[in-house]
């Protein structure tokens, strides 16, 4: 479904990717691990179009998505988290949340005085879908709460909840439970397989190797902007590369 | 009698200055664009305007030319420029404000240069004899309440969420599928289509116009009435053109009991909007009335 | 010769544009935002000097000197009382406040000395022939001071260790208080330097045509433009982009584009030229395009935003 071929990206000096091949399947959790500064981010933000490449090619669905910005991207249906999450502080929750449906009647101006019936009716549905979910998160009672008071974990969540609110195809989740409690991410996983089974597709950052473990198909990882290893979790922990790559053998390294 | 003329002539400036300050809102508080050009907005709605009128269009028609011009230069500017840094923007905007006065100064054949437009004509003057600044009033309080109905709706709708969020954070807004680009382009659009409003109404309150009334100085003046009144917020808006406008308004009459001459008044005058906008950066930088929290109601 | 006339007064324009600028840029640089008040300490050095010079009757050669350093320490305070207390805050929020400050700046100019056009109580000597150019005497110090001023700043920031720790300073912040230099000091000498240059520029400009409350404010643009042009935060940035815009204005207002168009086999008489009333346009005109095309300028990163 996504296809990353031979893909080069460097930072004056610095080679931050180096003909990286990927092949993400439909319908699967795909891990991405590697030391810190091993090109995981680097790779998210050109895959999701905040970078552009200096060489190679990205498919989405035997379509060449490379060289498009980052809107153009989400909208074909692939959906991005950051590794330090983003809120709009001075939004409340709910907003935040009514922000992440594609295809919007109401975000056009001139509608908003033509049809505002139709921008009513989406409106609400979106408030009940945002609603279900924020329940379903446990955020519910916080939904008229500035999203820039929310705990660490909460404003995760949130992000989580965006992303469950867009729903879109592929979704590229940058260590989506890093800073967060064993129960919350008990909660968080709970929600990416359900994901799954919903036919969507993920692509994982993670460092926490029991989360790549319970969840992925398939594992990448990542040293020095290169794929060293491929395969699945068990296989990739036994690897000697990945092992001397992550310095002295430390399979978890929680950050 | 002259007290109650003095109302109406303050009442009718606070009307079309409060438009300066929703339209600017707009594209400030609302959009984050740092819009330090909006005077050249108003002044193409107020040339537009006065000089079809005076070619013998009719009112209305002035009036929307001057909004679609003033739109329009409101895109040209925005169309390059949507992807700067917020300090950049600012200063792109008060050189293009600046060209656009340049423009009316030099262009002789165009609107008089500096010796400006005399003898604008003002709509229904035949209908009203006597008590023609109240049926102004009535018009300028009208078109300040369908500024702000509209500019209500807007900031509600989805439309208006997406440029909040865009406002606050960028990178996420166009991670999410929103068109950054565009949506600055419009709330630039939006915002200057309603200050070529502010400056129809102007043109033909004054009745004479000329480069002068357009000074950077009046881009700053309505910048002080969001900063006090409130940024992001409608109703701060309103109550920053209020404040600000009566202030200055009524400073001009002081000559008449304290002994200082009257371009001192003026500089003094200046003077206390600076240092307002001084004060309320360093110790109020949310102005008077802070944004609304959007709750929503379920049924 | 129009041209050498126009390339003179260009480079006269384009040394009172950098030293402007100088200080501007500086800001700019380390404290992360534009400081729309730069130019008006150019009007305070102007009108303090002359100040001294009338009401105190100080001769011009000791009021000037004594004005640029008042000026500087009216920064230094300026910054203590209002910028530093938002040091913490966006650039645009010291923007906004550089715009208050420079329409109080303005205004009390004007409150005190009143609107109308000053000059400076000295012979004005008339303007002189030299090798076909026109020049005034004032010009000629023009021409010594401002490139005099940039070399000794030259050697300050390349000599001293308060020049190397402005050089530092100005590169990266953190990393320079991370190796001890005291960099509110730095900020503090800054601050200091800018205001003085500009000061020096302003009373020459007040000598060069005359005073107006509104003469730091009117070269504003430019001076950004100058800036921006060579370069946020680079000195030698400012020196270069003054020289450039200031050649490329006059040349611009005598430059007959109608041999653009002879070219092609067109003629007009009387020649196609720009109107010296849109000489400021011509700055606004490059200042937004190197915003469009090379925002980090000559001296920047290319794409710096």
């Amino acid at each position: 479904m996504l296809i990353v071929k031979e893909v080069y990206k460097s930072f004056d000096a610095l080679m931050a990717l180096k003909a990286i091949n990927l092949r993400v399947e439909e319908n699967s959790i795909t891990g991405l691990i590697g030391p810190n500064g091993s090109g995981k981010t680097t790779l998210f933000n050109v895959l999701s179009g905040f970078y552009s490449k200096d060489a190679g090619q990205i498919f989405f669905k035997e379509e060449r998505i490379d060289g498009l910005p980052p809107h153009e991207i989400a909208k074909k249906g692939i959906l991005r988290t950051f590794q330090i999450t983003v809120v709009p502080k001075r939004m409340t929750v709910l907003e935040n949340m009514l922000l992440a449906p594609f295809g919007q009647v109401g975000e056009k101006a001139w509608r908003v005085f033509l049809t505002p019936g139709a921008i009513r009716r989406q409106e609400e549905e979106n408030i009940k879908k945002a609603l279900r979910i924020l329940d379903d998160l446990g955020l519910e009672n916080l939904k008229d709460e500035y999203s820039g008071n929310l705990s660490g974990g909460q404003q995760k969540l949130l992000s989580l909840g965006r992303a469950l609110m867009a729903d879109p195809e592929v979704i590229l989740l940058d260590e989506p439970t890093a800073g967060v409690n064993p129960t919350l991410t008990r909660k968080l996983l709970g929600f990416l397989r359900e994901l799954r089974e919903r036919g969507r597709t993920l692509v994982i950052v993670e460092h926490d190797m029991n989360v790549i473990s319970s969840l992925c198909d398939i594992v990448y990882v990542l040293n020095n902007g290169e794929v060293i290893a491929v395969g699945s979790p068990e296989e990739i922990q036994r690897d000697k590369r990945v092992i001397e790559a992550y310095l002295g053998g430390r399979k978890d390294a929680h950050s | 009698m002259a007290i109650v003329n003095f109302f109406i002539h303050v009442i009718i400036m606070v009307g079309i200055y409060s438009i300066l300050s929703l339209s600017l809102n707009f594209q400030v508080g609302i959009s984050g664009l740092m819009n330090f050009g909006h005077v050249a907005y108003f002044a193409i709605g107020a040339y537009t305007s006065a000089l079809l009128t005076m070619a013998g269009c009719p009112f209305l028609l002035g009036l929307f030319s001057g909004m679609a011009l003033a739109g329009l230069f409101g895109f040209i500017i925005s169309l390059p420029t949507a992807s700067l840094k917020a300090d950049y923007w600012a200063i792109v905007t008060i050189a293009a404000g600046e060209i656009i006065r340049l423009f009316f100064l030099n262009e002789q054949w165009l609107a008089e240069g500096p010796f400006g437009l005399r003898g604008i004509p003002r709509p229904l003057a035949s209908l009203f004899p006597e008590n023609y600044p109240i049926f102004y009033l009535l018009m300028a309080m009208f078109f300040m309440a369908f500024t702000y109905f509209i500019m209500e709706v807007l900031i509600r709708s989805p439309f208006g969420r997406a440029l909040k969020m865009i406002r606050e954070e960028e990178a996420l807004a166009s991670s999410m599928g929103k068109e950054v680009h565009l949506f600055k382009i419009k709330g630039m659009v939006i915002g200057a289509i309603f200050a070529g409003l502010a400056g129809s109404l102007y043109a033909h309150y004054m009745t004479f116009i000329s480069p002068d009334h357009f000074m950077p100085i009046e881009t700053f003046l309505i910048w002080v009435m969001i900063v006090i009144g409130g940024r992001g917020n409608n109703i701060g808006a309103i109550i920053g053109a209020l404040t600000i406008e009566s202030l200055y308004i009524s400073t001009r009459f002081l000559k008449d009991y304290v002994g200082i001459p009257a371009d001192i008044l003026a500089s003094l005058r200046m003077f206390m909007i600076g240092f307002l906008l001084v004060i309320f950066i360093l110790y109020r930088p949310e102005g008077l009335v802070s944004e609304k929290r959007r709750s929503h109601k379920i049924k | 010769m129009i041209l050498t006339q126009s390339l003179v007064n260009g480079v006269i324009r384009g040394g009172e544009l950098a030293l402007l600028a100088i200080g501007l840029t500086m800001i700019y640089g380390i404290l992360k935002f534009a400081n729309f008040s730069h130019t008006e300490f150019a009007t305070i050095g102007a009108y303090l000097a002359f100040m001294l010079t009338t009401t105190l009757r100080i001769n011009i050669f000791f009021s000037a000197p004594i004005a640029v350093m008042l000026t500087g320490l009216v920064a230094v305070i300026v910054d203590k009382l209002t910028f530093k207390k938002l040091r913490q805050a966006g650039s645009v929020s010291l923007m906004v406040l550089s715009i208050g400050l420079s329409i109080c700046f303005r205004s009390s100019i004007q409150s005190i000395w009143g609107a109308q056009i000053r000059g400076y109580p000295i012979d004005i000597f008339r303007g002189m022939e030299f090798l076909g150019i026109r020049i005034t005497p004032i010009q000629i110090i023009i021409l010594i001071v401002a490139p005099v001023c940039m070399l000794l700043f030259h050697l300050l920031l390349i000599k001293t260790r308060i020049g190397k720790a402005m050089r530092a300073t100005s590169d990266n912040l953190i990393l320079a208080q991370a190796s001890g230099i005291n960099t509110d000091g730095v900020i503090m000498w800054v601050w200091f330097i800018g205001a003085s240059f500009a000061a020096i520029g302003g009373i020459l400009i007040g000598l060069e045509t005359q005073l107006r409350p509104n003469m730091g404010f009117a070269i504003l643009l430019p001076v950004f433009a100058t800036a921006i042009l060579g370069g946020i935060g680079s000195v030698y940035g400012a020196m270069m982009g003054g020289m450039i815009l200031g050649i490329v204005e006059n040349i611009g207002i005598s430059f007959d584009f109608g041999i653009l168009i002879n070219i092609v086999g067109i003629s007009r008489p009387g020649g196609i030229f720009i109107s010296p009333s849109y000489k400021p346009a011509i700055s606004f005109a490059i200042l937004i395009i190197i915003l469009l095309v090379r925002p980090g300028g000559i001296f920047g990163k290319r794409g710096d935003r």
